[in-house]
């Protein structure tokens, strides 16, 4: 098993010619820029087109990285503002579009919990999660992008104020805001779900990454 | 308000944090709601961190063809570059030939 640093050294070495390191690269990571790609576009149709996009960048650029350490935090930026560009460009278009479809039927078989839930409970979080869902695709592109890396993906502010490029004042207000929106939005998309999450219901969050960051693993 | 709205997220973040707010939350009403619905939020998305989202299995299959023909189109392209270069300095050659060649001037 080859470590990140060697594996982009291979790359440099071998590409464009040879593709058989950037195919390892990508069985290696794969998984951590669709779940990336995934949370932020909000269905498999765009997650796939920005996931694809994001490896195409690789290819082109990764000889241009000069430390090759630094490729874990290089590759989730290039994920989420080709994601985020994406989701503007789509905006400026058109303002009266919803920024991306409701989530498509069956979105639930992308979601395998680790251990198996009861039918109840499977049914339960399969509409908390189509609420979920339903209701980041209706906040704006910045509130969205900040909330799902802030909570969803367990980013620290100081990283999500580097990819946003905003100060870290900045960046904590508008994640603030933006669970607001989201509250808001939410109480009346899926009132029920809200409730369940009411302070004397909630599951207690623990502090700041206090969720093993799931396939990211250093980045 | 503004500008405690960031250590609000902070809040929100890090209940061991909250008990130095404590009083200052029980004087700001608004402030202390904001701050429970943002905790609602982020204890309903941390739920999302629980799920594991699978790669469609043909993902890799479809990436590399494309780049590969990504890759034909380029050398087709740069093929194609290269022929018509070489077109443009034959029919320049050939323009060249038809002109007339310089006449010796006469001397005076």
């Amino acid at each position: 098993m080859r470590s990140t640093e060697e594996l982009v050294q291979w790359c440099q070495r071998t590409l464009p010619e040879d593709t058989r390191a950037f195919e390892a690269l990508v069985a290696e990571y794969s998984a951590r820029v669709y779940a990336t790609t995934y949370r932020l576009m909000g269905n498999h149709h765009d997650a796939d087109d920005m996931a694809q996009e994001v490896f195409i960048k690789v290819h082109q650029n990764i000889k241009h990285i000069d430390d090759p350490s630094g490729f874990h935090s290089w590759l989730y930026r290039i994920t989420v503002n080709t994601c985020l560009d994406n989701l503007t460009k789509r905006r400026r278009r058109s303002r009266t579009v919803p920024l991306m479809p409701e989530p498509e039927a069956g979105t639930e078989e992308i979601f395998a919990d680790q251990r198996t839930p009861t039918p109840e409970e499977a049914a339960l979080q399969h509409e908390l999660r189509r609420c979920i869902e339903r209701t980041l695709a209706r906040l704006g592109v910045g509130e969205r992008a900040a909330i799902v890396l802030r909570d969803v993906e367990d980013r620290s502010y100081q990283e999500i104020a580097e990819i946003l490029a905003l100060g870290l004042s900045a960046v904590k207000m508008r994640i603030h805001r933006a669970r607001l929106a989201f509250g808001q939005l939410l109480a009346t998309i899926c009132p029920d779900s809200w409730r369940r999450f009411a302070p004397d219901e909630a599951p207690a969050v623990s502090g700041r990454n206090a969720h093993a960051r799931k396939g990211h693993g250093n980045g | 308000m503004d500008e405690v709205r960031p250590d609000l997220a902070d809040l929100v973040d890090d209940p061991a944090a909250a008990s130095s707010w404590t009083a200052w939350l029980r004087d700001h009403p608004d402030a202390a709601a904001e701050v429970d619905a943002a905790r609602r939020v982020r204890a309903l998305l941390v739920e999302l961190q629980q799920a594991s989202i699978a790669v469609p299995a043909d993902f890799q299959a479809r990436l590399m063809q494309r780049i590969r023909q990504d890759a034909t189109v380029l050398e087709l392209v740069d093929l194609g570059l290269a022929g018509l270069g070489r077109a443009i300095l034959e029919l320049l050659a050939a323009l060249f030939a038809l002109l007339p060649a310089p006449q010796p001037r006469p001397a005076s």
